[in-house]
């Protein structure tokens, strides 16, 4: 198999990994503290059945059909939970002036319970971590994902990376969580619910 | 060298910036009603044309205003961080640090409660070198008719954040009205 051909299966297997589903939204377009419960059924396990629709269910269990249907990963354990809040992250001054599209990366460790314990921010350049360090890699964000994130189902000790992408003007827009046998991708984009 | 206007017409660009702002109107006909001169680098637009263009009147109203505005296609800026006391300039690679495709700065001496400004004393409204001349156009215009015109009206010019820091609050004043600027066609 030549490598470039790998590197398609790769991208393809990829990105059949990868989970699409609308987070929870409120109305005026902010993000609010969301959980994220996956359940496997028990049959699941096996790589055919990677891109079978499921229905995602949020916290209350509110099954959003036309939102959140999305294939799923494979998982030995038939469940995820997730749990993250952005509330505690500031707006960097400059993307208040900056017509900006980039990406920050959050590497972490999560322990058994699926709480984060090392938690570090990687920017692209020094230049860009000098300029949005400050705020997006700072004590108090690290303590918000520590204290706010749970990623339920794991292996204890797994290492979490999280990519959040800024897309001016919306601000963070995606959410993409990758571990050794998970990827999640999530569209932060305010929902409008119509009354029924 | 700086350029004085003696009827304080001051928006200068150079022969690119003069493209990119033409583009910004959207429309062939207003575009051929700006002027550029070569020598000073002054824009001017022709005031007898009626036109309901809110980006042309705009225009019109930053080239009659004494506040100096600087049009600059370049990939980085140089700016200040008065936050954090940083008097020296910060360079800001525009797409290879933020994938920002324009920043608008203010004056370095200019509002009080100025955070980020500009490291000369005239606003620079950039844009990066891009191929996409129409998203080109669609920035500037949104530094330009958005961020620079709100700033010499006086008016609060910073999109607002959100408030749980995720993104920005679209029901925001300066969010709305820039967003009826990137919304037109470019």
């Amino acid at each position: 198999m030549s490598g470039q051909t790998r590197k398609v299966i790769l991208i393809i297997l990829f990105a059949s990994l990868s989970l699409m589903l609308a987070s929870s939204i409120s109305g005026d377009g902010n993000i609010q503290s969301c959980s994220i419960v996956m359940e496997c059924p028990e049959d699941f396990a096996s790589r055919e059945n990677m891109n079978k629709p499921v229905d995602l269910k949020d916290e209350n269990s509110a099954v959003k059909r036309d939102q959140a249907k999305a294939t799923q990963s494979m998982n030995g354990q038939g469940k995820f939970n997730i749990k993250f809040s952005l509330d505690c992250f500031k707006t960097p001054e400059i993307l208040r002036l900056a017509s900006a599209y980039f990406t920050v990366c959050y590497v972490m460790n999560i322990d058994d319970e699926g709480r984060p314990g090392f938690v570090q921010a990687l920017f692209p350049s020094e230049n860009m971590k000098k300029i949005l360090g400050g705020e997006l890699g700072s004590e108090e964000v690290f303590s918000c994902i520590k204290n706010n994130w749970r990623f339920i189902g794991f292996d204890p000790g797994s290492a979490i990376t999280v990519l959040l992408r800024w897309q001016h003007p919306k601000g963070f827009e995606t959410m993409m969580i990758y571990s050794d046998k998970f990827s999640y991708v999530m569209r932060l984009s305010p929902t409008v619910y119509e009354d029924e | 060298m700086t350029y004085w206007d003696p009827n304080g017409a001051i928006v200068r660009t150079d022969e690119v910036g003069y493209g990119v702002i033409k583009a910004t109107m959207g429309d062939e006909v207003l575009a051929k009603n700006i002027s550029w001169n070569e020598k000073t680098g002054l824009i001017d637009v022709n005031r007898s044309i009626r036109t309901d263009n809110t980006n042309y009147i705009a225009l019109m109203q930053l080239v009659d205003s004494p506040q100096k505005i600087m049009v600059s296609v370049t990939d980085k800026v140089v700016y200040a961080d008065r936050r954090n006391e940083i008097k020296a300039g910060i360079i800001l690679r525009l797409l290879e640090d933020l994938e920002a495709p324009g920043i608008m700065l203010p004056p370095r001496h200019g509002r009080k409660d100025d955070i980020m400004v500009n490291v000369k004393d005239y606003i620079l409204c950039a844009v990066a070198n891009m191929t996409d001349k129409s998203f080109q156009a669609q920035t500037l215009a949104e530094e330009l008719y958005g961020h620079a015109w709100l700033y010499v009206q006086g008016l609060p010019y910073l999109h607002e954040p959100g408030s749980q820091g995720s993104g920005l609050d679209k029901n925001g004043f300066v969010n709305r009205y820039i967003g009826l600027i990137t919304e037109r066609k470019y």
